[in-house]
């Protein structure tokens, strides 16, 4: 199996000193799902915007499907974008949009045709349970179908790996479990799916890979793990 | 960029502008000031080019020709003249023309009728330039060309050229006048000798009279060759003469001095200061009446050659006498006996006009440049906070755009075309406004103000709106572009 995501010894200091990730080594395969647990403060978004090239590594070096991200030019950054669907704890929709056009709108960043926008956009909202809702707009919505909205978007383009930084955050214990379930399907289908959360029974109840940091190390890296499996 | 990611952007774009509802008016509002200036400065320029032109073409340079010049050499002349760099146009007047537009100038001229059969004026070209600052290089060429008229027509049929020290061509009579100062320097010998003294004593008169007459060239020549065989030193077939300039300075007779401005001495205004007072009244009172009332007929002629702005130097010094203090040359040349002109006989032109033109014209211009300088900087300043609000507005869902992988220009252009359609809204409206503001303002002008239509004439307001419509509507544009542009930089950058 070949890597997808291959994070080589990085180590990522904020200009006001701050320590993101310290000589962090990471391997991720195609079609795997990674939890990436730890507490507050403790490195994971860094290592999510490190991916999508938000920020750069102080140092070390991050290839995704063997593209050296240090390489890349400014220009090129949204070809790399367009291969990385992602995710938030706050949604991120357009207000202003509907549900449809929110999903929509992804498609036609990329310059989709609008026939092929018709017929994905549907398809995707059916695949998110959304497809009775997508005439409304964010503010009718609750906050599981909005991350449900926002997922769609996320994987309209199909990419191949979809960051998802605490995207339960927000969420009730049970819209938390059926977003869950969709990320499950999602990545059943072939995308690779790496999930940043605190939320310990979700872990437990997946046991898929868990990726522990702490401080900006990581400290274990479990295969069908849980939470607390090291500590 | 394919056709339907142009229209998702327009779409976008209207959207933004329609959303913003209240900053896009305010954006439009300030564009409509702006180039409400633009097009007002544009329409003051242009029209002030415009009459400024109309002056300029009726400044224009008068070439009188000699008496019995043939009509081959007239054609011959005409031609030469048309073949200066920037004349636009050459018209011959006939005497007869000059004599028929110097009675109708002249309110009480029916007197001059009885000049018709034994007409004194001279026959002329007129000439018209490109532009005002032309006419410095045309006069020089004119003066040239009169030059060469003359040499070719003194040319010794052997063809001997004659060359001043700097190896220019210049005529027989130059040059023989050259050697005639030699001669008197030196031997002071024969004829010539007392021809010459008897020139330097009228310290007044233009070397021309002592060098014209056909005779007293041959008396040079002849001199020339008596002072060759003297002194065997300048062989007698070399062109190259002792130029008076050479000649040391106890040789400063007046005359011999200003031998070399021979030709120049016409056109020169301050020729006349070095002249003693003696010698400006002799010159008048020695005019025959007839031509004295001629000299008056050739200011009025070339006066209305000029369309009415002619400016003579001399004329400005001297009233009195003005008239034919003005053409004193031609006073003293003009019928002297034994003298006739063959080909050029004089050229009249308006520098200080043309000058004062071409300087207003560049004045105008440097002028409405800093203000639309000025302007352009005020206006984008304006835009570029009005459309950075609505980015600000929409930061949010740029991050998102940057997140779905949208390139930087996908980005940018909604905000370009918001800019953009701002900008040509903004502009259109204030070229409407002020294309019938300016029909209005002609209609007043041409009404109430009729001695202003008099003197200028304005451009009609489809020609001007045909020039000013297309800068107007992409200054708005542009405005807008680089408004928008600049506004959206920094939230490119996520
Ligand atoms: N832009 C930034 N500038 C400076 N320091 C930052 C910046 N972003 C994060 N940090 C610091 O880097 C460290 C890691 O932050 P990070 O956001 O990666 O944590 P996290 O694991 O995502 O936390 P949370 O679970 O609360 O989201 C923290 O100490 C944080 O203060
Ligand atoms: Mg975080």
């Amino acid at each position: 199996m070949s890597s997808v995501i291959k994070i080589d010894n990085v180590t990522k200091i904020y200009e006001n000193g701050a320590l993101g990730l310290k000589d962090f080594s990471l391997d991720i395969d195609k079609g795997e799902f990674v939890f990436i647990v730890g507490q507050s403060g403790s490195g994971k978004s860094t290592f999510m915007r490190i991916l999508l090239k938000e920020i750069e590594p102080t140092t070390g070096d991050v290839f995704i499907d063997d593209t050296d991200l240090s390489m890349l030019k400014r220009k090129k950054i949204p070809y790399l974008r367009r291969k990385l669907g992602c995710v938030f704890q706050d949604f991120r929709l357009l207000p202003s949009k509907t549900v449809y056009e929110n999903v929509a709108f992804a498609m036609q960043v990329v310059e989709a045709s609008n026939r092929n926008i018709r017929r994905s956009v549907p398809q995707v909202l059916a695949l998110v349970g959304l497809h009775k809702k997508a005439k409304s707009y964010p503010d009718q919505l609750s906050g599981g179908e909005k991350q449900r909205v926002a997922i769609a978007r996320a994987i309209i383009n199909k990419p191949p790996i979809l960051l998802a930084d605490e995207p339960t955050g927000n969420l009730d214990p049970d819209t938390a479990w059926g977003i869950m379930e969709l990320l499950k399907e999602i990545n059943s289908r072939g995308t690779t799916v790496v999930m940043a959360t605190h939320a310990k029974d979700i872990v437990n109840r997946m046991r898929k890979r868990v990726v522990h940091i702490e401080n900006g190390v990581l400290i274990s890296d479990v295969a069908e793990g849980g939470y607390d499996d090291e500590i | 960029m394919r056709f339907r990611t142009l229209k998702y952007h327009f779409g976008q774009g209207v959207r933004g502008m329609a959303k913003n509802g209240f900053m896009s008016l305010a954006a439009i509002a300030t564009v409509i000031a702006c180039s409400f200036i633009l097009i007002l400065s544009l329409c003051v320029c242009m029209n002030i080019d415009y009459i400024l032109k109309q002056f300029e073409e009726n400044i224009g340079i008068t070439v009188f020709l000699g008496p019995d010049v043939s009509e081959e050499m007239t054609e011959d002349i005409g031609n030469r003249i048309k073949h200066i760099d920037h004349v636009t146009d050459v018209v011959y007047k006939s005497a007869d023309d000059n004599l028929t537009s110097a009675i109708e100038s002249w309110e009480n001229a029916s007197i001059l009728e009885g000049l018709r059969d034994d007409n004194p004026l001279p026959s002329s070209f007129e000439i018209k330039l490109e532009g005002a600052k032309y006419q410095d290089s045309v006069v020089a060429e004119l003066e040239a060309l009169q030059l060469s008229i003359e040499s070719e027509l003194n040319a010794e049929p052997d063809g001997t050229v004659y060359l001043d020290q700097n190896g220019n061509q210049i005529t027989k009579e130059q040059a023989a006048q050259g050697n005639t100062q030699a001669k008197t320097e030196g031997t002071q010998e024969g004829t010539t000798a007392a021809k010459t003294a008897q020139t330097t004593e009228k310290p007044s008169a233009p070397a021309t009279e002592v060098v014209t007459s056909a005779a007293q060239a041959d008396a040079a020549v002849s001199a020339q060759n008596k002072q060759a065989e003297a002194e065997p030193a300048p062989p007698p077939e070399i062109s190259q003469q002792s130029a008076p300039n050479q000649q040391p300075a106890q040789s400063a007779q007046p005359a011999a001095a200003e031998a070399p401005q021979q030709e120049t001495i016409q056109t020169d205004p301050n020729a006349e200061a070095v002249m003693p007072e003696e010698t400006k009244e002799d010159v008048v009172y020695s005019s025959a009446p007839s031509q004295d009332l001629m000299n008056t007929i050739m200011s009025a002629v070339s006066a209305t050659a000029g369309g009415g702005i002619y400016y003579e130097p001399s004329s400005m010094s001297s009233t009195d006498a003005g008239v034919a203090g003005t053409d004193l040359y031609d006073a003293k040349l003009y019928g002297t006996d034994g003298y006739e002109y063959k080909g050029i006989e004089k050229i009249r032109h308006a520098t200080e006009e043309s000058h004062m033109l071409v300087r207003i014209n560049t004045a105008v211009r440097i002028f409405s440049v800093i203000i639309m300088i000025i302007l352009c900087i005020i206006s984008i300043s304006i835009i570029m906070n009005t459309i950075r609000l609505t980015v600000v507005i929409r930061k949010n869902e740029i991050n998102i755009m940057k997140y779905v992988g949208a390139t930087d220009w996908f980005i940018r252009w909604p905000f370009i075309i918001e800019g953009m359609l701002m900008g040509f809204i903004g502009s259109f409206i204030s070229t409407v406004i002020c294309f019938f503001g300016y029909t209005e303002c002609l209609h007043l002008l041409s009404e109430k103000l009729t001695v202003i239509a008099n003197i200028a004439q304005f451009i009609g307001p489809f020609e001007i709106f045909a020039y000013i419509a297309p800068i107007a509507l992409l200054f708005g544009v542009l405005l807008g572009i680089i408004g928008s542009v600049s506004s959206i930089r920094k939230y490119l950058r996520v």
